[in-house]
């Protein structure tokens, strides 16, 4: 059986370097919320968002730099997967902008022959939205008490 | 009754978990398809399965086809998790057998009202007609053995004077004495004990047992309780059962006689949706939504019109989101024929683009309306296939609707 999401406190939180892959020119999400409030306070009524964002916060530079290190492999599969595993969960814990951020690179990966590069503008976007996102997680989650 | 969520996304995960426990039912963790493929190998593997389509190992697509291959299980009811919400994921989805197709990010009404009908199924699925009928007559009986055979497996509900006096598994151990001392507060020395002296005087066990002070008949009766409904629940799961009642009266060896109710699923103690002329629960744990006094109004006045359609048989409406019988009239409905057109009916993407649902037997021809469209009602009318003008009762039953 797996183990649980842990309880880790959040303290800082530092995000590694953004991967990306050559997108479309304005194929990176515009306008969505960082956080959507219905699931917000769904998961605030299942009595999950205290635990989930703050494990949320704490998981999210461990992944982003296995995907990295796929980025740097070139391992394929091993990219789709975490970005795609990325993208399921900020959609399921409601941080819309960062789904549709990993969705970008995940679809990327998806079209055939996409090729990699090392975009810093985009990655910069991407740290930025990682960034504001896990401010405003952090938020809610202080927000919130102990259930 | 457990449920499997496979999902390598402990968050997701957490969520479906949290959501599964909400609706009362037990719910087991896998991260990846090689875990979730053991736990379904095991002899209590859970029936309901979340498989997500993207897993490590073995993605859900192709542990859905294996589990669809097994051909000596118990049905399970699949559902593929997936963040994929092209209409060609979906096709594939059920291409691999699977019952459902949930999208990410969960919707918790839906979800939870995906659950209801994969409750529904699975009960409905094991719950046979013969068995319920089997459990009828036990229950009118002086006593006797409600058998039920699947292959090589044989499974006893032991009825004495229309009440539950024990359960048992042919392959499955399963004495009282064993179960008692499986719960640590008494000894097997003094289980053998015990049963020597019945042994000697011809007294019941759980007698002795209780004027021993060895156990309380609250907590025996409790204990027994638990163990009754855990097996009966298995039985009611073989899959394509034989199953007879054979009378015979015998002396409950517990001493410690159940209701029915105790102990056996609704859904196994109703035999049909009854004719009725007010509202009616369908059994399974159904929740009500609470109804307009319009609607509350309309709704008998709807299935009088719609049973008075030349060849009419049964009519009645249902609530699609939970399975809730809102009224019905006429002949007994069988409730397993009911779900499964339900949840045809319950697709709502189905549902978008048909006027009805029609299936045809040899006797009869059933169809399914959507009654109101928001929230999802439907009406089911079964109809003699024989004095029937079909084109009339469709448009008859239109007239019945107010969606």
């Amino acid at each position: 059986m797996r183990d649980r999401v842990n309880d880790e406190p959040v303290t800082n939180v530092h995000s590694p370097p953004i991967p990306v892959v050559d997108v479309q020119p304005g194929s990176a999400p515009v306008g969505a919320p960082l956080l959507d409030a219905s699931v917000v306070e769904t998961l605030r009524q299942l009595g999950l968002l205290g635990r989930l964002y703050p494990a949320f916060i704490t998981a999210l530079p461990d992944q982003i730099a296995r995907l990295s290190a796929a980025v740097a492999a070139d391992d394929r599969p091993g990219m789709r997967m975490l970005a795609h595993t990325l993208r399921g969960s900020s959609a399921q814990l409601g941080a819309t902008a960062l789904s549709e951020a990993f969705g970008v690179i995940e679809d990327a990966l998806v079209r055939d022959g996409c090729s990699w590069s090392a975009d810093p503008e985009l990655s910069a976007e991407l740290s930025a939205l990682v960034r504001a996102t896990t401010a405003a997680m952090a938020r809610e989650a202080a927000a919130t008490p102990d259930r | 009754m457990r449920v499997l969520v496979a999902d390598d996304d402990p968050f997701s995960a957490a969520v479906m978990e949290a959501l599964i426990r909400s609706a009362g039912l037990e719910c087991l963790l896998a991260s990846d398809g090689h875990e979730a493929w053991q736990l379904l190998q095991t002899a209590d593997a859970p029936r309901i399965v979340f498989l997500d389509w993207m897993m490590p190992e073995i993605d859900g697509i192709e542990l859905c086809r294996r589990i669809r291959v097994r051909a000596t299980h118990e049905y399970t009811y699949v559902a593929i998790l997936s963040s994929r919400n092209k209409q060609r994921d979906i096709t594939l989805g059920f291409q691999s057998g699977a019952d459902d197709f949930i999208t990410k990010p969960y919707q918790t009404e839906e979800v939870l009202a995906r659950l209801r009908v994969a409750e529904r199924l699975i009960r409905s699925t094991g719950a046979s007609v013969n068995l319920r009928r089997a459990i009828a007559e036990a229950r009118e009986s002086s006593g006797g053995d409600v058998i039920v055979r699947a292959e090589h497996r044989v499974g006893r509900i032991i009825f004495d004077r229309g009440r539950v006096a024990w359960a048992h598994i042919s392959d499955e151990p399963g004495s009282l004495a064993a179960i008692l001392a499986g719960e640590g507060s008494i000894t097997r020395e003094e289980v053998r004990a015990v049963l020597e002296e019945c042994s000697a005087t011809g007294e019941n066990f759980a007698d002795v047992l209780v004027a021993w002070g060895l156990i309380t008949r609250e907590l025996l009766r409790t204990v027994l309780t638990r163990w009754i409904q855990t097996k009966i629940a298995r039985i009611a799961a073989f899959p394509a059962p034989v199953v007879i009642f054979s009378p015979e009266s015998r002396v409950a060896s517990s001493g410690v006689l159940l209701d029915p109710e105790e102990v056996i699923a609704p859904d196994l103690l109703h035999s049909a949706v009854t004719p009725d002329n007010g509202p009616l629960m369908v059994p399974g744990g159904a929740t009500a939504h609470a109804l307009s006094d319009d609607l509350a109004r309309r709704i008998p006045q709807s299935l009088q019109q719609a049973i008075q359609i030349e060849g009419a048989l049964s009519a009645a409406i249902f609530d699609l989101r939970d399975g809730l019988c809102l009224g019905a009239r006429g002949e007994a409905v069988d409730l397993d024929l009911v779900w499964s057109k339900l949840r045809l009916a319950a697709m709502s993407d189905i549902w978008d683009d048909l006027e009805d649902i029609m299936i045809s037997t040899r006797q009869h021809i059933y169809v399914l309306r959507p009654y109101t469209k928001a929230p999802p009602r439907s009406i089911f009318l079964a109809i003699d296939r024989a004095t029937t003008k079909l084109g009339m009762v469709r448009r008859a039953l239109a007239e019945c609707v107010i969606a």
